[in-house]
C-alpha cells in the first residue's frame, strides 16, 4: 500500500516532530535532565582547567616580559587610584561605624556575613546564543546551585549547574538572569534582565520614577539570591513612550565578561551564634 | 584506534573552543564541531561515528547554557543529512567538500538560533539571528574546509601509523 519512500519519509517527520517536542521540554530549564550537564562538566572542565592554567602562563610570561614599560604606567596610574581609594575606604569605614551604631540605636538586627568562595574562570560558553562560563570550584566547596557570583566591579550571576569540583555559571547578560534591582539614587525598583549581548533591561521601573543616563543600578536584596547593595550596571538608554506604565531601560553591566579570570561565589550565610535562626 | 582518534579530536575541539576562542567577537564564533561531524559522515561508517557523535552532543550540551539536547540533535541530523548527500555528490571533489562543510554550518547555525529564539525559556529576540547567523557562516565558510582537511590528514597519519603497528605485531612479517 504504501511504497517504501513514503514510509521513510514519514519516519523522518515523526523522528523531527519527537525531536522539536524534546527540545521544547528540555528548553524550560535552564538545568540539564538527570544530572547529564554535572556529567560533562566532571569529564571536560579538568582538561578546561589545565588548558586555561597553560594559557594564563604563557600570557603571564609574555605580560610580565615583554610589556613592562606599559606595566611600570599602569602601576603608576594604579597607585594613585589606590591611594584615593583608601582615602574613600576610610570616609566608608567611618560611614559604617555610624550606621552599625544607628541600626544598634533603632533596633535593627546586624546583617549576617555571608562567605566568599574565590574561583577561577576554566571555560565559557561557545556558543553565541547562551551565556554561561565554568569555574574550578564545586558542591565539595559548598558551592550550591542558586549561589550568587560577584565579582568587585559588580555582579557576575548565578550558580546553575554543579559537581563535585566544577560548576556552571549563567551570566547577567544571558537572557535567562533576572536580579531584582533599584537605581542608586531615587531608589527606582524593577528587574535587570539579561538582553542577551553585552546590555542588560531594566523593566517594570515605573514612568513616574526620575531616572537618568549614568544612573548606578545596584542589587535590592528581594529577589533572595543576590545580597543587596551589589553593582549591577549603569543607565545607558531611557525610552519614555506616550503610553504605558513602564519605561524602557536599558543597563551596561560593570562587568566586562569578556575578561573575566576569577570570581567570588557568595554561599550561604554562617548562623554561628544562632543555630535556630536555620 | 580510530575511535581514540575521534574522541581525541572531538575533546580537543571542545576544550579549544570553550577556552581559547572565547575572548572578543564570540558572536561569530561557529561551532567547530560542524567541520568534524561533515567529515564522519562523509569518511565513516555509523559504527565508527554515532558514539563520537552522542559523546560529543552530550558534552556541549552539559557546557553549554543553551536548550539541552540542542548540540546532540544537530550532530545526529547532520550526520544523517551527509550521509545522504553523498550518495549524490563526489566527497573528494574540491569545490564540493568547502561546500558541504558550509552547509553544515548553516544547518547548525539555524538550528541553534531557532532553539534560543523559539524553543528557550528566555527567548532572544527575533532580529539578533541575522547578524549571529551570518558571522558563523561565514567564518565556516572560510575556516571550515582548512578544518576538514586537517581532519583527513591525520585520520591518514593515523592509518598509517595502525598498519605498521600491525605489521609489526604479524607472525607472517618477514625479517
Amino acid at each position: 500500500m504504501f511504497s517504501k519512500r513514503m514510509i521513510l519519509v514519514a519516519l523522518v517527520i515523526v523522528l523531527v516532530a519527537v525531536n522539536i517536542v524534546l527540545l521544547t521540554i528540555t528548553g524550560k530549564h535552564t538545568q540539564a535532565p538527570s544530572g547529564l550537564g554535572r556529567g560533562a562538566l566532571v569529564i571536560v572542565s579538568p582538561f578546561q582547567k589545565q588548558f586555561t592554567a597553560f594559557f594564563d602562563s604563557v600570557k603571564d610570561t609574555w605580560n610580565q616580559y615583554f610589556f613592562l614599560v606599559s606595566k611600570a604606567k599602569e602601576n603608576q596610574r594604579l597607585k594613585k587610584a589606590l591611594g584615593q581609594s583608601l582615602e574613600q575606604l576610610n570616609r566608608y569605614s567611618e560611614t559604617e561605624i555610624a550606621n552599625d551604631r544607628l541600626r544598634h540605636l533603632i533596633g535593627f538586627e546586624k546583617e549576617i556575613p555571608r562567605p566568599m568562595i574565590a574561583a577561577q574562570v576554566v571555560g565559557k560558553d561557545p556558543s553565541a546564543w547562551s551565556k554561561t562560563i565554568i569555574v574550578d570550584k564545586g558542591t565539595r566547596d559548598s558551592v550550591r546551585q542558586g549561589a550568587p557570583v560577584v565579582i568587585p566591579e559588580g555582579i557576575v550571576g548565578v550558580v546553575v549547574e554543579a559537581s563535585a569540583r566544577y560548576a556552571k555559571v549563567l551570566l547577567l547578560t544571558d537572557p535567562n538572569s533576572a536580579v531584582d534591582a533599584l537605581v542608586q539614587q531615587t531608589r527606582a525598583r524593577g528587574i535587570v534582565k539579561g538582553g542577551g549581548a553585552d546590555y542588560c533591561v531594566f523593566d517594570y521601573v515605573l514612568r513616574k520614577h526620575e531616572i537618568s543616563v549614568g544612573d548606578m543600578v545596584v542589587s535590592s536584596g528581594l529577589d533572595g539570591v543576590f545580597p543587596k547593595g551589589f553593582r549591577v550596571g549603569r543607565i545607558s538608554e531611557i525610552v519614555r513612550q506616550n503610553a504605558g506604565i513602564f519605561q524602557k531601560v536599558s543597563v551596561t553591566p560593570y562587568v566586562d565578561f569578556e575578561i573575566l579570570e576569577e570570581v567570588f561565589i557568595i554561599s550561604e550565610p554562617a548562623y554561628e551564634d544562632n543555630p535556630r535562626e536555620r | 584506534m580510530t575511535y581514540g582518534y575521534h574522541l581525541i579530536i572531538c575533546l580537543f575541539l571542545i576544550i579549544f573552543q570553550t577556552t581559547l576562542l572565547t575572548g572578543g567577537g564570540t558572536a561569530h564564533l561557529y561551532d567547530l564541531l560542524a567541520p568534524f561531524v561533515v567529515y564522519l559522515g562523509a569518511y565513516h561508517l555509523p559504527r565508527a561515528a554515532i558514539p563520537v557523535l552522542v559523546l560529543g552532543g552530550l558534552a556541549m550540551d552539559g557546557i553549554s547554557g543553551g536548550v539541552f539536547g540542542v548540540h546532540l540533535t544537530v550532530y545526529l541530523w547532520m550526520y544523517v543529512g551527509v550521509r545522504w548527500a553523498i550518495q549524490f555528490l563526489q566527497v573528494g571533489n574540491v569545490i564540493l567538500l568547502p561546500l558541504l562543510v558550509t552547509a553544515g554550518v548553516v544547518f547548525e547555525s539555524l538550528v541553534v538560533a531557532f532553539s534560543a529564539v523559539v524553543l528557550a525559556s528566555a527567548p532572544w529576540p527575533v532580529d539578533s539571528i541575522f547578524p549571529v547567523v551570518s558571522g558563523q557562516v561565514m567564518w565556516g565558510a572560510v575556516t571550515g574546509p582548512f578544518l576538514m582537511l586537517f581532519f583527513i590528514r591525520g585520520q591518514k597519519v593515523v592509518d598509517r601509523a595502525k598498519k605498521s603497528y600491525y605489521a609489526e605485531k604479524s607472525p607472517l612479517r618477514i625479517p
